[in-house]
């Protein structure tokens, strides 16, 4: 059964530089398609190349599905998400653990329970008098 | 009734909204016995001396001047229906002031005060309140502090519990808030629910 750790391993140290060469790689040649004119290219042999249009249509496009999410789609999921102030999902869940008089032992600790808003309320907004 | 003045007493104290405009609280207790309460939270500001109107009311006589009515421009024309339902829509719907009037076992009664005098009014009766409270919550960019009446309604197979926002549209910030959630916690004690 192998280990699930983020240790640097050496098959792991391989895969990044591998990756790392190929960056670079596709960088200049990405470079070389779009700036070297079409018929130094062809006076070389390598004719087969997609049209220089999509140097640059395929960057804008990628930048502004990247704009569009981070700045419309991701607030606005994150909009939907949040309760109306109205909503009793800001105060509390299913999840809350309400404490009954009946569990509280004699001069012990009580057991671990969401304190009711209430009680939260009086604690910090009423002053001592 | 009010004419008895002597009983009516009246605190006024100046806050700040949360997007800062200046406020006034006023604290109305109606008996000598902490049974009647009324709090009113009202815009400092007039509407029609406002920065805003007077500058709404020059930009729409300028574009009106700058329009031909005989070949009017589409983009002026786009331009003054916007700035003047704008106008029209803050002269129907602009919140001038907002109350809460609590009569200790008849119930609580929430007004707000539009321009020219308007008013809307939401009553709770005493026995559906369970406590007055103080809660944060997130909304669009900031987190806000707003005072709210969390309501059980008994009688039913399965009690739903609900919260109404008070002061919703003149948000006063948390000192004004605790002044009035203190006033409302001596004064009234609410029936306790023993689920929370």
């Amino acid at each position: 059964m192998p280990e699930h750790t983020p240790a640097p391993t050496p098959s792991r140290a391989v895969y990044g530089f591998v990756l790392y060469l190929c960056c670079y790689s596709a960088l200049a040649l990405y470079f070389v398609w779009a700036i070297i004119p079409d018929s130094f290219l062809h006076s070389l042999g390598l004719t087969y190349w997609p049209q220089k249009y999509w140097a640059i249509a395929i960057p804008i496009h990628v930048g502004l599905a990247i704009a569009l999410f981070g700045a419309v789609i991701y607030p606005a999921i994150n909009l939907t998400m949040t309760p109306p102030l109205g909503d009793l999902r800001t105060v509390t869940d299913p999840h809350a653990v309400s404490l009954q008089d009946k569990m509280v032992p004699e001069g012990g600790i009580p057991p671990v329970s969401d304190i009711p808003i209430s009680q939260v309320c009086r604690h910090l907004y009423m002053d001592p008098n | 009734m009010c004419e008895n003045s002597n009983r009516v007493t009246k605190l006024t104290s100046t806050h700040r909204s949360v997007d800062g405009k200046k406020l006034w609280l006023d604290i109305i207790s109606h008996d000598s016995s902490n049974l009647c309460f009324e709090f009113t939270v009202k815009n400092v500001s007039v509407f029609f001396t406002g920065k805003k109107f007077v500058f709404s009311v020059f930009v729409i006589v300028s574009l009106l001047a700058a329009l031909d009515i005989h070949n009017p421009n589409l983009y002026v024309v786009v331009v003054l229906i916007f700035v003047i339902g704008r106008l029209i829509a803050e002269l129907l719907w602009s919140v001038n002031s907002e109350s809460v009037l609590l009569v200790a076992p008849v119930g609580l009664q929430l007004t707000a005060t539009y321009q020219f005098g308007r008013q809307t009014s939401q009553f709770i009766p005493w026995h559906f309140i369970t406590d007055v409270i103080i809660n944060e919550a997130i909304t669009l960019h900031r987190v806000v502090y707003y005072l709210a009446v969390l309501l059980e309604q008994p009688y039913h197979e399965t009690t739903r519990k609900k919260l109404i926002p008070l002061f919703q549209h003149t948000r006063p910030r948390l000192a004004c808030l605790e002044m009035i959630y203190q006033r409302i916690q001596r004064g009234a004690a609410f029936p306790e629910v023993s689920s929370q």
